[in-house]
């Protein structure tokens, strides 16, 4: 993956984001990873700072001030944004929330499993996957 | 009554006066046609006058006895009748001997004992004391007949009054009647007040109800996916930790005793600390506890999650043919019963409309149970009824396996419970499940047990799906 790219995380748990963090640099991957506890927080950056360049967007759902699908929505209505590939990453697997979030236009929908070895495989080989992805770049 | 019984007196004493009055008529008629009769004999010599003399008097003694009879009552009419009684022998004594004096030839004689004063003189009183007779009885008659109709307008006036208390009463009753209809109506109204009121009130708690329901359903799920999250961390964490260990006691696996960081090798008992082989197996033993504690308590939450999702998911009512839907648990169980060497067996089962996939689960998970806790001394045999019990039916599933004790029967039905020896795996939901499920269907479970000989589970459900909101699921 390009180098210019940058990781956006929006995960409120502290730990959750430490984990994926740790996995995501063990597949390989050095993308700098910006991290965000809250929703408004991520949209503050995300559509305030001018030309970020290429972003890929790694989304929890649940976050305490609103909640990951209002973001998705957000994200998919931003002239700049909305070509930006949105992996949502939580613990919620619920079929209706999945389809939902698919409906919205997100790339990949990944359940966080307990057992932390499935866990940290299925972000190492999300990490696989930023490698070989191209994102769009931002005009 | 006594008026009435006094006027029937007062009308037959009346008929007894005409009476009375009509045989006095008569004889005195009878004595005149007597008279006539001799006289015409006595001119004539015809027999014919004879005759009549004779015909009539038979007549007149039964008469004189009623008429005495009648009168017996009133003094002055018996006077009058007791003086009139030897006149009339008198003229019948006279007449007797004047036909007696004509037939023995003496004509003159007989014509002569007429015209004496005898004759004429006996029948002039016979005749005035019969006026008076005539008239007393007329008088007495009259005040009778005034009487009598006293007594009418008596009977009359109480008839009047009677009609008009019977329309009196009348009246009152209708407006009794009416009074009570008012009172009635005035109920029912409000009686379907109270009714809209009740139907009102059961549609706002069932409202109440489903939405408690649906909070629980809600608050279940959230709870089970907030609880999950902590434990992605505690897990992750644990087994970071579980990667350091290896690195600190260094990565060889059983190789306990080559130690990292090239650390003196020799336990160091000797100060009381711990050698490093014991300190790894602490390690492994602590992180092994909390990893199986995490495990199991994710196990729970998945439970806890399967249940509330089951409890929102729509129900599809549809006819099933439960001799089918058995047919294909038993085949899919088939692996397992083969294993145990269990006999299913299947009676003639019901057709239902209920949902498919809510009786599959139902049913499997109770054969499941059947086909899991057998006992060792005897071969497995499950058997399967159905039978009608009105808008019902109900399905027993029946086994000779462990049983369950009397004081466990209700607590296998609880999340999380189980009962008997631990020895196969479970997580203490499956009877939950199954009781969450057919509650939804609008039904009951039962069970009835006897250790060491087996158990029945009953299930009654509705014949038709009956309109289903959210039912309760835990």
């Amino acid at each position: 993956m390009n180098n210019a790219v940058t990781i956006v995380m929006i995960e409120d748990d502290e730990g959750h984001a430490r984990l994926i963090e740790k996995n995501i640099i063990r597949s390989g991957v050095s993308n700098p990873i910006v991290h965000f506890a809250t929703g408004g927080a991520a949209l503050d950056y995300l559509e305030k700072t001018s030309k970020p360049g290429p972003l890929l967007i790694l989304l929890d759902l649940n976050l305490p001030d609103m909640t990951g699908l209002d973001i998705l929505k957000r994200l998919k209505a931003h002239e700049d944004l909305k070509r930006t590939p949105v992996i949502v990453l939580t613990t919620t697997d619920d079929k209706r929330e999945i389809e939902r979030c698919y409906e919205l236009g997100c790339s990949v929908y990944i359940t966080k499993p307990v057992e932390y070895e499935h866990f940290a495989h299925a972000i190492r080989q999300l990490g696989l996957l930023f490698l070989v992805i191209k994102v769009p770049e931002t005009s | 009554m006594a008026l009435l019984q006094r006027a029937q007196g007062e009308r037959e004493r009346l008929i007894q006066t005409v009476e009375t009055q009509s045989q006095i008529d008569e004889l005195a008629g009878s004595l005149r046609r007597m008279e006539s009769g001799q006289r015409g004999y006595l001119l004539t010599g015809d027999k014919d006058f004879l005759a009549i003399y004779k015909e009539t008097l038979p007549t007149v003694p039964p008469k004189l006895d009623a008429i005495e009879s009648a009168v017996a009552n009133y003094p002055s009419q018996k006077n009058r009748l007791d003086a009139l009684k030897p006149l009339i022998s008198a003229k019948l004594s006279e007449l007797a001997e004047t036909i007696a004096l004509y037939e023995t030839g003496k004509t003159g004689q007989a014509l002569k004992l007429v015209r004496t004063e005898r004759g004429l003189r006996s029948m002039g009183e016979i005749s005035e004391l019969v006026r008076q007779i005539k008239t007393e009885n007329a008088a007495e008659r009259f005040s009778q007949y005034a009487d009598a109709r006293r007594q009418e307008r008596w009977l009359l006036g109480s008839n009047i009054i009677a009609v008009a208390l019977i329309v009196m009463l009348a009246a009152a009753s209708v407006l009794a009647v009416q009074r009570a209809n008012a009172v009635m109506l005035n109920a029912q109204a409000v009686l379907r007040d109270a009714n809209v009121e009740l139907e009102a009130n059961v549609a706002a708690r069932t409202a109440e109800l489903t939405a408690a329901n649906e909070e629980i359903q809600k608050f279940a799920y959230i709870v089970s996916h907030d609880l999950r999250s902590p434990l992605v961390n505690i897990m992750g964490f644990t087994s970071e930790l579980e990667q350091l260990k290896g690195e600190l006691f260094g990565n060889r696996g059983a190789d306990a005793s080559s130690l990292s960081n090239g650390a003196d090798p020799a336990p160091r008992t000797s100060n009381g600390s711990m050698s490093a082989a014991q300190l790894e197996g602490d390690f492994s033993e602590a992180l092994g506890f909390i990893k199986a504690s995490i495990t199991k308590m994710d196990r729970l939450i998945n439970a806890v999650l399967t249940i509330s999702r089951e409890g929102n998911r729509k129900l599809q009512a549809e006819r099933i043919d439960m001799n089918e839907l058995f047919t294909g648990i038993t085949a899919s169980a088939a692996h397992q019963s083969q294993e145990a060497e269990v006999s299913v067996e299947l009676g003639a089962l019901p057709t239902i409309v209920s949902d498919r996939l809510a009786l599959e689960q139902i049913f499997s998970n109770l054969v499941d149970n059947a086909l899991k806790y057998l006992r060792d001394d005897e071969k497995g045999r499950v058997q399967v009824k159905g039978a009608h019990h009105g808008g019902k039916v109900k399905i027993e599933v029946k086994d000779n396996g462990r049983g369950i004790a009397p004081r466990d029967q209700e607590r296998v039905f609880e999340l999380f419970r189980r009962a008997g020896a631990q020895d196969k795996p479970g997580e203490g939901m499956g009877l939950a499940h199954v009781r969450a499920l057919v509650r939804r269907l609008g039904g009951s479970i039962s069970v009835e047990s006897t250790p060491g000989q087996g158990s029945t589970f009953s299930v009654t459900l509705p014949r038709a799906l009956p309109n289903h909101g959210t039912g309760i699921s835990i």
